[in-house]
């Protein structure tokens, strides 16, 4: 493993080193107020193969890893599904969930199967095995999907069975609010790519558009932001001419009202971070979004709610995503990265000192 | 489009659902293939403690489509690797096992489908998706013609179709890798939920042990994720070697460390280190599995053979094995070793008995029976381990499992009439070891005693003591006095001999001398009777507070 020169990686790792390692040095620190020094941050990550994420928490020690069993405080699901070797070997000890997250979570019934000793048979089988032992890990002090998907996927019926899953999450979180493992809040960090507007359902679409519309009629001084900003008064317009921006304020609500569902929110004081940055190589065209927010409990008294969503709401029309360019790359990040990947070849070697 | 998986009849049985001793067995075949592909690394995955999916990669010299389609159509059991003349792989220079094949799809034992992504240098790479059949078998009995057909080139055999495969895209690759990998997509769920229901803390306690193992019958109890994670074995195996030889039985420990243990076992990678086995018995065989460059990882541990024999005071006996015959002109060629840990029974239990070795790779485990070994060593047959390398020979002797024999096969009755040879050999002399051991542990003790009889005579009479015993002919009941004493102005003499006719062992003898002798010194103490068995009692509780 060589660090790279310059490119994806430095770039990503700004995020990695700017936003999500202060997101979790605050957790940490919350956690072991509550819970004492040693208390684990128990992190819950979607690896791409590559979860320097993990190596950068541990090479800054919030994520010790003993050597006698590793990660163990770490989970994931890999975007390789059945196989998840080359994020395995990258961070020994971490419990891992093989196949697909979204399928994995959405398993909840058993349909039909003609033969219970057929393949499909087996398959269900461990869909639901996979689904009860999942839950079992939870909850998680940091949840982090890098995703690098879409949200909405061509011809998929909104919201999604990535929406979903993602809810469902959510819901399993709020179980844990009370007791000795409980979790008074969670940081969220989410990476997704922005899909083309041609590939994205009317469904989809009337989704954003319904959301935006919301929050216009809610709160009208959001309408008076997006005519200063944009110079475009309606949503509509926005959608048409700016699908980017359309994307960017939509999305995150979207996101917010799948925390509301399960009675969770964004802690109001901090909002909602975006980060956006060009998209890969292969698809420059399409940005990436990285979401960082802490998520609190909801509250029972609505009159306030609807208050704290409107200071969310107002910051997000207020201002812009955080754009990472090249410039964003400081002598820190390059020392972390450098620092991250020698870390990372230690591990990869077996060497017994981490 | 999906294409049909042939196999010859007779390598059906290879298939077989459940044919394999434990998943272990089924893994070492992939193993064994990369091993055989030049690979220096085979990485296994299980997603342990979840047990969610399987995967084994290696990066040896991989496969093109056309070898992978040669061997799905009617190849397998016909590997060009079995010629003689290929003795020896041009990689590292190791044995060929040449099971390519049925090693590939030895794994439909634990599931039904499985991904093959392989890359040999200046071919494509290609993915496939095999699918195994699991109702061929009652097919094949009823000669079903949709799976059963004549081989053209050979009426006497049929070809079964088994199953089938079909190509996938092929996933994003290092421009320089070769190798294969094998993504086991499908487990079946009965291995997933054994491995993760017996993942759990040892249960110390008898009483508690029996309820755990009653609720576990019929049911899935799965122990919590703080409780699998207590139980996983460290990510140093020798630390997990270690910890295994705490427990009586490493299957106390759960499925996954049997697996883990046995893979070690079976494959051919090192020992942890050159001295695992005591006398040095080892080095040799050690440098040998060093120069394969062989390394085997199962989620992140580094396997090494799970042998570490130390810190036994009572030491080792250990005799090398070195065999070279013709067995009905085929060559038989062996080496290896057998080593007793006296007076310890062996731990874990899995350790005790001979494992076989042929071209490296274990056969079954280890056999406690010693090879069927008639003669009944009791408890120290648990004190007993070892290995044999088949260099040549005993192929034709392994059954079709690969993980036992045909003990009546002449090449298997020539290994065994040797080793049990060795074996009474080594335990003679083990036992003339124990003798001389318990000989001079039991003068040592009968010289400590002496020296506490002498100090308690001489606190008691004031006088210097001399204990005389000397050999006197064998009597059948003790003459009266047991003990004579003869008091001068010198000092006392304390004739211990006839007490060696006590009927009763030498340590029983001894104590009866030495209360003997405080009685008749005690009885010229003392002026009243009552006196002298004060100053009896309590010389006597003297000396039994010092024996």
């Amino acid at each position: 493993v060589t660090a790279p020169a310059i490119g994806d990686d430095l770039i990503k790792h700004v995020v990695r080193y700017r936003a999500w390692l202060p997101a979790c040095q605050q957790r940490i620190a919350e956690r072991r107020t509550n819970y004492g020094p040693k208390a684990p941050l128990r992190y819950f990550t979607f690896s791409g193969g590559e979860p320097l994420d993990v190596i950068l928490l541990h090479s800054e020690s919030l994520l010790p890893a003993p050597h006698e069993h590793g990660f163990t405080s770490v989970c994931f699901f890999d975007r390789h599904g059945a196989d998840t070797t080359a994020t395995s070997r990258r961070i020994p000890g971490a419990i891992s969930f093989s196949g697909s997250f979204v399928e994995t979570m959405l398993a909840t019934t058993y349909p039909t199967v003609a033969d219970l000793r057929s393949d499909e048979a087996n398959e269900y089988d461990n869909l639901l095995l996979g689904h009860k032992r999942f839950k079992e890990y939870f909850p998680f002090d940091v949840v982090n999907f890098d995703l690098e998907e879409v949200l909405f996927k061509p011809g998929e019926p909104a919201p999604g069975r990535l929406l979903e899953a993602l809810r469902m999450m959510f819901s399993w979180q709020r179980e844990h609010l009370e007791g000795i493992n409980g979790i008074p809040g969670f940081s969220l960090m989410l990476t997704l790519k922005a899909p083309m507007q041609t590939n994205v359902t009317d469904e989809a679409r009337t989704l954003l558009r319904n959301t935006l519309d919301r929050n216009i009629e809610l709160f009208p001084q959001l309408a008076d932001i997006l005519s200063e900003r944009d110079g475009i008064t309606d949503v509509v317009t926005l959608e048409a001419d700016r699908w980017d921006r359309a994307f960017e304020l939509g999305m995150p609500k979207v996101i917010l009202a799948a925390l509301q569902d399960a009675r969770w929110t964004v802690d109001p004081d901090a909002g909602i971070r975006i980060l956006r940055r060009a998209g890969p190589a292969a698809e420059p065209q399409l940005p990436l979004y990285h979401i960082i927010c802490d998520v609190i409990p909801l509250g029972d008294d609505t009159d306030a709610n609807l208050l704290d969503y409107g200071r969310v709401v107002r910051r997000l029309f207020e201002q812009p995503p955080d754009d990472i360019e090249a410039s964003a790359v400081t002598p820190a990040v390059r020392n972390s990265l450098a620092r991250v990947m020698e870390v990372q070849a230690r591990i990869l070697g077996h060497q017994p000192n981490w | 489009m999906a294409n049909p998986i042939k196999v010859h009849e007779k390598a059906l049985a290879h298939l077989s659902k459940g044919l394999y001793r434990s998943p272990a067995s089924a893994i070492r075949e992939l193993i064994s293939n990369g091993w055989d592909a030049g690979a220096t690394k085979v990485d296994i995955f299980t997603n342990a403690p979840t047990f969610t999916g399987l995967t084994v990669h290696d990066n040896g010299s991989g496969m093109s489509e056309e070898q992978f389609r040669a061997l799905m159509d009617g190849g397998i059991g016909n590997s060009s690797k079995r010629d003689p003349l290929r003795q020896k792989s041009s990689a590292y220079n190791r044995p060929v096992l040449g099971r390519l094949g049925i090693g590939l799809l030895g794994i439909a034992q634990i599931c039904t489908r499985f991904k093959v992504i392989s890359k040999s240098a200046g071919s494509k790479a290609f993915a496939v998706e095999v699918r195994i059949e699991d109702i061929v078998r009652e097919q094949v009995d009823a000669n079903d013609p949709t799976v059963v057909q004549t081989d053209p080139n050979d009426p006497s055999q049929r070809n079964i179709f088994i199953g089938t495969w079909e190509s996938l895209p092929v996933p994003k690759l290092d421009a320089d890798w070769t190798g294969t990998q094998v993504i086991v997509t499908n487990l079946h769920p009965g291995f997933t939920q054994s491995f993760i229901a017996t993942l759990r803390p040892l249960i110390t306690n008898a009483e508690e042990q029996d309820q755990e193992m009653s609720g576990r019958v019929g049911q899935t109890a799965f122990p919590s994720p703080e409780q699998a994670q207590a139980a996983m074995p460290p990510l140093s195996w020798e630390k997990a070697v270690e910890l295994s030889a705490e427990k009586e039985s490493v299957m106390m420990r759960g499925d996954y460390w049997r697996f883990l243990w046995e893979l070690a076992a079976a494959c051919p990678v090192p020992y942890i280190r050159e001295n695992a086995v005591p006398n040095g018995v080892v080095k040799d065989d050690q440098s040998r599995l060093e120069s394969y460059q062989f390394t085997v990882t199962v989620d992140n541990r580094v396997l090494r053979k799970p042998v570490l024999l130390k810190k036994r005071t009572k030491g080792y006996s250990t005799v090398r094995l070195s065999h070279e015959t013709i067995v009905r002109g085929v060559p038989l060629r062996l080496h290896g070793y057998l080593c007793v840990q006296e007076g310890n029974q062996l731990r874990p239990a899995e350790l005790r008995g001979i494992l076989i070795r042929i071209k490296e790779i274990g056969v079954g485990y280890y056999d406690p029976s010693l090879l069927d070994w008639q003669t009944n060593q009791g408890p120290r047959s648990r004190w007993i381990t070892g290995e044999i390398f088949v260099e040549a020979g005993l192929e034709d002797a392994m059954n079709v499992d690969r993980d036992s024999f045909n003990r009546y096969h002449p090449e298997y009755k020539e290994l065994q009439a040797y080793v049990h040879k060795e074996l009474k050999r080594l335990f003679s002399t083990v036992y003339s070891k124990i003798q001389h051991r318990s000989a001079e542990s039991a003068e040592k003790r009968a010289t400590v005693h002496r020296e506490v009889l002498s100090d308690v005579l001489e606190e008691l009479s004031g006088k210097t003591v001399k204990l005389v015993s000397r050999e006197t002919p064998k009597r059948d009941s003790v003459i009266a006095p047991m003990v004579s004493v003869q008091s001068s102005s010198r000092g006392i003499t304390v004739d211990l001999s006839s007490a060696r006719h006590v009927p009763a062992k030498a340590a029983v003898q001894n104590l009866a001398a030495a209360i003997m002798a405080l009685y008749e010194v005690a009885q010229s103490q003392g002026k009243t009777s009552s006196e002298r068995r004060d100053i009896f009692a309590a010389s006597l509780l003297s000396l039994l507070k010092e024996w």
